[in-house]
């Protein structure tokens, strides 16, 4: 039931409010994206091909953008399939078999999620490269010649599928959980064998969770600009994003412009196909959340072959990239003999007390993430509140435009930043709010979906009970409904402020001096022996710090009562 | 309702459209603070310390100096972009090649000052219009680590990397992200008749690209390759660090046979009119310290080669370098997108 307020809004103070919200949407996310178009379309309608008077670009051609769209697809299906796999298949031997040690593999593969992408491809390096952990294996094995390269299109899909598959594991996880037993068991005593059931009753049960995270997974691959750059690069091969970062460094911004436009549209697509899925998913839901929980199956004596392979995985997947990362982060010099005398702690000692950029990057970060995550938190409320409570005109739009950053590689929001916020009638460039203004774009739908779960779940009721009872709007808001979301807004802003720590490609692009970013510290770290053992400590330190973070944010989930 | 919506959607876009376009023909706006300028340069993170420190202590020590510190590639593109988006927010720039101060000037936005520090630099260093004299030199050498002398394979020339003993073990780096790789991909373009032959060869013996040119030294120094081409004030300040650290220095150089590719490095000012007085003069103040003795000598501890005469400099730094390939900045200027395609098709090939 809605509240019976009237359509206007008039002597409301969450007319200003919502004014004040729709404002503060379109300038982090509206304008930017507008100036990137304005510059996309300028350029096709000009037929621009050059950017130095006189000379043509050649190597833009259409072929080669065709063939980095391909790789990128390439790319994102294999990383899809590997997620869904991984994904797939571990959340069903959790949620539906009897395997032991289910909390210990669920915090490991909750320890995956905390590593970032760009740390995992670094890992890789430590271990397959030509000077790696593999070859002197190797070489003291003396088992002949190491001829394995991490610069390959399989290891991006492979490290994309392995940091995107917690993802999939725990949206399969809980659509499982939620699919319950009755349906099944109502087909088995109909008839059906117990796969048959699997099949044709728990399977379309789940499906679209499983659709709309191949979608995800899939659009966050094609987004991800810092793995290919690391793996695929050196073999001088583009994506699509090192395509759009390889076209700003030609200082062809325009072309920059079209690249990102084409990728958006793409991850667009993505994202409309998911909503559908899902909302198709609520439907189905709603018919099967009666019953007990899903019926666990005993795995026989294939009990042990299937924990141990599952240990094995999870092991060489998560523990041995991050055992090798910290052992890098301790050694002298990467590339030195593993023996006590090579060890240090001088990396660690570096970036926490000696080296000023460092420390100013984390504290960057932190503020940055703090400020963007509140002022995301605040619109997320503010919006939802009032499409949830008023009758307001347009709001359907309003919901679209704060999730549709959702869809936009963080490459893109960046260079419209830089579009939009360089000169004219407000120069953000070169201060700490561009940062801030184009994170926040980033987190609203993050934020906005939490909330926004969390607020329709709420039964308007009780806020109405306060009104009756004499309380003006904001103080019913203030004292029912916040007290009553809190802890859920406080899981989501630290959600956020994680990711501002991981973040590579806006702090990249946006940073100047004095307002460097952890993201930077990362991908330009230079150190005696090519960045690898002082990237390593920092990414230990962020790897510490998000397993913290998220820890604390699951905690707060839980008080709220949802799941992961 | 549905009006109103339309003409709520209609409003947003053409504010949006009204906005966006308001970037090119702006007043000139100067956004630093009165007494500091800001400083865009690129270089070893120590060496652009030194230089901030001994510039400030020159002004009692105090904070006149806001420097931005990047790879060369990077900082011509920040350059760019900020040009391209209606302004420059950089006082003093200097790095990366003279390609980008040449389009600098011929889009006239760059201030013409003469130094009189330019009176004590060799000849041919002398700019001759005062838009962006030369600091310094970076020599293109090729480096090796050390164990290639033991298996005689040490590389003498760079048509030496193109043999198949060196397949697999070399790196290169990406002209598109680096502008110090841009000029020497040029030179060799030019050195190999104009073709992509050179990097053809390269592509077949496997070689690795990376973004930065410091990397080719660092991939060497940490054993994941055995050769490469590089400036030698990277393989100098590596091998440097390395003793420091207690390591063997197990870089190796060769000047090539067809000689060493010399690169300059140039430093110029921002042309603004909207530059309060006292910016300006720091701005030329800056030039003159770094064409100065003292700039010439930091400089030079990173292995930079000075362009003044009589500079202190390091032991291990060959004062004069005779065998060596100039570059013709306008011609590569011209050509730069023909250089790319070339490096571009040997490489995809």
């Amino acid at each position: 039931m809605k509240l019976s307020v009237p359509g206007k809004l008039r002597s409301d103070p969450w007319t200003v409010i919502y004014a004040s919200a729709i404002i503060l949407i379109l300038l982090p996310v509206v304008y930017p994206l507008f100036n990137l178009f304005v510059h996309a379309f300028s350029f096709i309608l000009s037929q621009k091909v050059h950017v130095f008077e006189g000379g043509s670009v050649p190597g833009f051609n259409l072929t080669d953008t065709l063939c980095a769209l391909k790789n990128s697809i390439l790319i994102s299906l294999a990383a899809t399939a590997i997620a869904l796999l991984a994904g797939g298949a571990l959340a069903w031997l959790i949620v539906r078999t009897d395997i032991p040690f289910k909390p210990l593999i669920r915090r490991l593969i909750f320890l995956t999620f905390c590593v970032p992408s760009y740390v995992l491809s670094i890992c890789c390096l430590e271990i397959f490269g030509t000077n790696g952990f593999l070859h002197n294996l190797f070489m003291y094995l003396g088992a002949g010649k190491y001829q394995i390269s991490p610069y390959s299109m399989f290891f991006v899909s492979l490290v994309m599928g392995i940091h995107l598959y917690p993802l999939v594991f725990f949206a399969v996880s809980n659509a499982l959980s939620k699919a319950g037993r009755t349906l099944e068991d109502a087909a088995i005593q109909n008839g059906a064998s117990r796969p048959m059931a699997i099949i044709t009753v728990t399977m379309p049960l789940i499906l679209p969770t499983i659709l709309s995270m191949a979608l995800f997974v899939f659009s966050r691959t094609m987004a991800n600009y810092e793995v290919p750059a690391k793996l695929f690069s050196p073999l001088y091969r583009e994506t699509m994003t090192t395509r759009i970062y390889g076209a700003i460094t030609a200082l062809d911004i325009p072309y920059a412009s079209v690249l990102s436009f084409i990728l958006v549209l793409i991850s667009g697509l993505a994202l409309i196909m998911q909503f559908v899925l899902l909302k198709n998913k609520r439907q189905i839901a709603v018919t099967s959340s009666s019953g007990s929980g899903p019926r666990i199956l005993p795995l026989g004596k294939r009990r042990t072959l299937v924990v141990v392979s599952v240990m094995v995985f999870i092991g060489l997947t998560t523990l041995v990239p991050l055992g090798v990362l910290f052992i890098s982060s301790i050694l002298k010099r990467w590339g030195m003999e593993i023996v006590l005398s090579n060890f240090t702690l001088d990396n660690y000692r570096n970036i926490i007390f000696h080296n000023g950029t460092a420390a100013r990057a984390f504290w960057n970060s932190l503020v940055y993430g703090a400020v963007s995550a509140s002022i995301a938190a605040f619109l997320a409320i503010s919006i939802t509140w009032m499409t949830h409570y008023k009758k307001i005109s347009g709001k359907r739009i309003i919901e679209f435009l704060a999730s549709s950053p959702m869809s936009f590689p963080t490459m893109v929001l960046a260079l419209g930043a830089v579009l939009a916020w360089s000169s004219g009638w407000l120069v953000l460039y070169n201060t700490p709010w561009i940062i801030i203004i184009t994170y926040t774009a980033l987190f609203l739908p993050l934020a906005l979906k939490n909330i926004s779960g969390l607020i329709r779940n709420l039964d308007p009721g009780l806020e109405t009970a306060a009104r009756v009872s004499g309380a003006p709007p904001l103080r019913a808001f203030l004292n029912v409904t916040l007290p009553l979301i809190f802890s859920g807004v406080k899981s989501s802003w630290m959600i956020c402020l994680l990711i501002a720590f991981r973040e590579i490609p806006i702090g990249l692009m946006l940073h100047t001096t004095g307002t460097e970013t952890v993201g930077v510290l990362l991908f330009n770290m230079r150190s005696n022996s090519g960045d690898l053992e002082s990237t390593s400590a920092i990414a230990v330190i962020v790897i510490l710090l998000s397993v913290f973070g998220s820890t604390l944010a699951g905690r707060w989930r839980k008080k709220e009562g949802i799941s992961v | 309702m549905k009006r109103k919506l339309f003409c709520m959607v209609c409003m947003t876009f053409l504010s949006c459209y009204l906005f966006a376009g308001g970037n090119s023909e702006s007043e000139p706006v100067y956004h630093g603070s009165e007494g500091k300028i800001t400083f865009y340069l690129s270089g070893p993170e120590k060496m652009v310390n030194e230089i901030e420190n001994a510039f400030e202590a020159k002004h009692d020590g105090n904070d006149v100096l806001n420097v931005f510190h990047s790879g060369c590639g990077p900082l011509r593109q920040k350059v760019w972009m900020e040009m391209e988006a209606g302004q420059i927010y950089a006082d003093v720039f200097f790095g990366s090649n003279p390609v980008i101060f040449h389009i600098l000037k011929d889009r006239g936005v760059l201030h013409r000052y003469i130094s009189p520090q330019e009176d004590f630099l060799k000849g041919e260093y002398h700019d001759g219009d005062g838009y962006f004299p030369i600091v310094n030199l970076r020599y293109v050498v090729l480096v090796y680590h050390k164990d290639l002398e033991n298996q005689d394979m040490a590389p003498m020339s760079y048509a030496d990397l193109l043999k198949p003993e060196y397949l697999g073990l070399m790196a290169y780096t990406d002209p598109a992200q680096s502008s110090t790789s841009f000029a020497y991909t040029s030179a060799l373009w030019e050195l190999y008749e104009r073709s992509n032959g050179f990097f053809a060869g390269m592509k077949e013996n496997r070689v690795l690209i990376v973004p930065k040119s410091k990397m080719v030294a660092d991939k060497i120094l940490s054993g994941e390759i055995g050769v490469g081409i590089s400036p030698f004030d990277a393989v100098f300040r590596g091998n440097r660090i390395a003793k420091k650290t207690g390591m063997d220095p197990v870089l190796a150089i060769a000047w090539p046979e067809e000689g060493a590719i010399r690169i300059e490095r140039p430093i110029a000012i921002i042309k603004n009119s909207a530059r309060p007085a006292v910016n300006q003069a720091l701005a030329e103040e800056l030039i003159d310290f770094m064409l100065s003795e003292e700039g010439q000598a930091i400089t030079a501890k990173y292995g930079f080669y000075p362009v003044r005469e009589n500079t202190t400099v390091p032991a291990g730094l060959h004062m004069e370098v005779e065998n060596y390939i100039g570059i013709d900045w306008l011609s590569v200027w011209k050509s730069e997108q023909e250089v790319r395609a070339g490096f571009t098709e040997a490489m995809r090939k």
